[in-house]
């Protein structure tokens, strides 16, 4: 335990005397702390604006003056997608799914506006988050720590003296991998601690929503991401003829992770479950809708399942059309339901595909994990649009159910004002917990977890079966 | 950030007040025939509320594809009344009918 410490401070000491490492590291400190200011900000901003739309939104749906409940509900409305406290650590998906729903009567729609339509062209390049300087540029630091631990060693001839010296195997390994960890403690504690203060200092989005297991959850996951780096970085290490040979082995392992997997398994979920673009989803929807019986059809198929008795409702409205037309929306909604839903899976099975893929590389792995505990990924997605659904639905059994019982003919001529507009209660929608996030995403933490130990056993291998010269 | 948000309250704002997407025109009542007096019928609607309708001589009507007549309308008869624009006291442009006999349920 001794010898490990001994040889973790050595370590550490030779990087931190290393002025290219400072250099490095300082830049990576600053690059994060960079990348959470903006997000924070970035954050901010987009949340204000939704909470402003919201209030703005409500305002004229409450001041729409007198109309029929049924003309109120083709006047519709708009729900916006609460923005995430935690987004301004991974913004995940959001940039790329919209932000709000237009709810109405007789349609139901995808959420429009992705924000990055708005955004500048060097915008569409990417963009620097604290999520991916953690699970990609922090990886690299721990590349230039670790490719020289063992190997540099064997290069320079003193691994072998070194364990001359009594020194077992584990300890030595040990030793690098703690000596590796402490100069990363010098770039990962002040960024945490500034972002931590930053993210205080402006407030989240919603002060009131519950984030600390979410934010303990990324913090625990992007240690363990580190780990499994310098686990790898110190397997390898171990193995390599030449540290030039680790640090080549190292570098393409780290490229296939950041770059080149994370489109390969995009690529491949979206081969083995394609899905409909927006055009062609709207388009085999109104093709559905083109099948069915047109207004006057229905109309008169209602006065005549009246007139064969077989309609025998008598909460029902007097008049045909109004009847007609609660039908008809109880179709259309049952359409868009099945339709939705249908999608829905789809984008979900291409996020499982994704996820299978991705478990084998543990930076996909972790960034999946990363977007599922910030309340950015395709399940959070999927989560509001179905609650955009049951207020659209709540929203118009409200007003088409005030026509229906509006009595005498429930005629389109009936009209109604605010305490009307008022019973539609405003949008809340309420982020799932931090334990359904990681369900939802069991087999990359599943995977995440099987890599760390695996890691660990290689590293303990390689070390214990490693050449001295 | 900011042009969308001014978009869609603008698009909020431009939407039409009333857009009527379902013409009201004529107004077709169901219900069940509960008395009648000479050209003066009383029907329960299906809501069970009971309404009052006049057969005037340009009511025309129909059983089925059939053309129908006044002769045929029976107290337990359900009808579909075309009541115009429904202005008080309501008289009947067709009157459907069919010989099913089965009471609305208060």
């Amino acid at each position: 335990m001794r010898a490990a410490l001994t040889i973790a401070v050595k370590d550490a000491t030779e990087i931190w005397r290393d002025g290219r490492f400072r250099f490095a590291a300082g830049l990576l400190v600053i690059l994060l702390i960079a990348a959470i200011a903006g997000g924070v900000h970035n954050q901010s901003e987009i949340a204000r604006q939704h909470a402003d739309a919201q209030r703005a939104e409500r305002d004229v749906w409450l001041d729409k003056g007198d109309m029929n409940p049924h003309a109120a509900a083709h006047y519709g409305a708009f729900v916006f997608k609460p923005v995430q406290p935690l987004s301004a650590i991974d913004p995940g998906l959001d940039p790329f799914v919209g932000v709000f729903v237009f709810l109405e009567a007789h349609k139901q729609q995808l959420a429009r506006h992705r924000p990055i339509e708005d955004a500048t062209p060097t915008r569409r390049l990417g963009q620097l988050t604290p999520a991916s300087a953690a699970l990609v540029l922090l990886p690299l630091l721990v590349v230039a720590l670790t490719f020289s631990s063992f190997a540099g060693e064997r290069d320079q001839g003193t691994l072998r003296p070194l364990l001359a010296m009594g020194i077992s195997r584990g300890s030595l390994l040990a030793g690098k991998a703690v000596g590796a960890m402490l100069p990363l403690a010098a770039v990962i504690v002040p960024a945490t601690i500034v972002g931590a203060a930053i993210l205080f200092w402006n407030a989240p989005a919603d002060p009131n929503a519950p984030i600390g297991a979410r934010a303990a959850g990324l913090g625990l996951l992007y240690l363990v991401h580190t780990l499994i780096w310098i686990g790898l970085g110190l397997a390898i290490s171990a193995r390599s003829r030449t540290q030039g040979a680790a640090l080549v082995v190292l570098l393409a392992i780290w490229f296939a992770n950041a770059f080149i997997l994370p489109s390969l398994a995009m690529a491949a979920a979206k081969w083995i479950d394609p899905s409909p673009s927006a055009i062609e989803f709207a388009a085999s929807i109104q093709d559905e809708k083109d099948s069915w019986p047109s207004w006057d059809a229905r109309v008169e198929g209602v006065m005549q399942r009246f007139l064969d008795g077989e309609f025998e409702s008598t909460m029902a409205p007097a008049n045909v059309e109004v009847v007609a037309l609660l039908e008809s929306e109880a179709d259309e909604t049952a359409l868009y339901d099945r339709r939705f839903a249908e999608l829905f899976e789809r984008y979900q099975r291409q996020a499982r595909s994704f996820e299978k893929v991705g478990a084998i590389a543990p930076t996909l792995a972790a960034r999946t994990l990363s977007m599922a505990l910030a309340g950015t990924d395709e399940s959070h997605d999927r989560e509001f649009a179905a609650a955009a659904t049951r207020y659209r639905t709540a929203m118009l059994t409200t007003l088409n159910g005030e026509l229906a019982s509006s009595g005498r003919f429930n005629t389109f001529d009936y009209t109604r004002g605010r305490d009307l507009w008022e019973k539609v209660p405003p949008f809340d929608y309420d982020v799932p917990s931090a334990r359904w996030a990681v369900s939802q995403v069991a087999w990359s933490a599943g995977a995440l977890a099987a890599w760390l130990a695996a890691i660990a056993l290689a590293a303990a291998w390689s070390v214990s079966s490693m050449r001295l010269e | 950030m900011k042009p969308f948000i001014f978009a869609v309250l603008a698009l909020s704002l431009l939407i039409p007040a009333v857009p009527m997407a379902h013409p009201g025109h004529d107004h077709k009542l169901m219900g069940t025939i509960s008395s009648i007096d000479k050209n003066k019928v009383v029907m329960k609607t299906t809501e069970g509320k009971d309404m009052t309708f006049e057969v005037t001589p340009t009511t025309t009507f129909k059983s089925g594809a059939k053309r129908g007549a006044q002769a045929d309308l029976k107290a337990g008869m359900r009808v579909v009344v075309n009541v115009g624009d429904g202005v008080e006291p309501l008289k009947a442009k067709e009157v459907q009918y069919s010989a099913a006999t089965t009471t609305a349920k208060q």
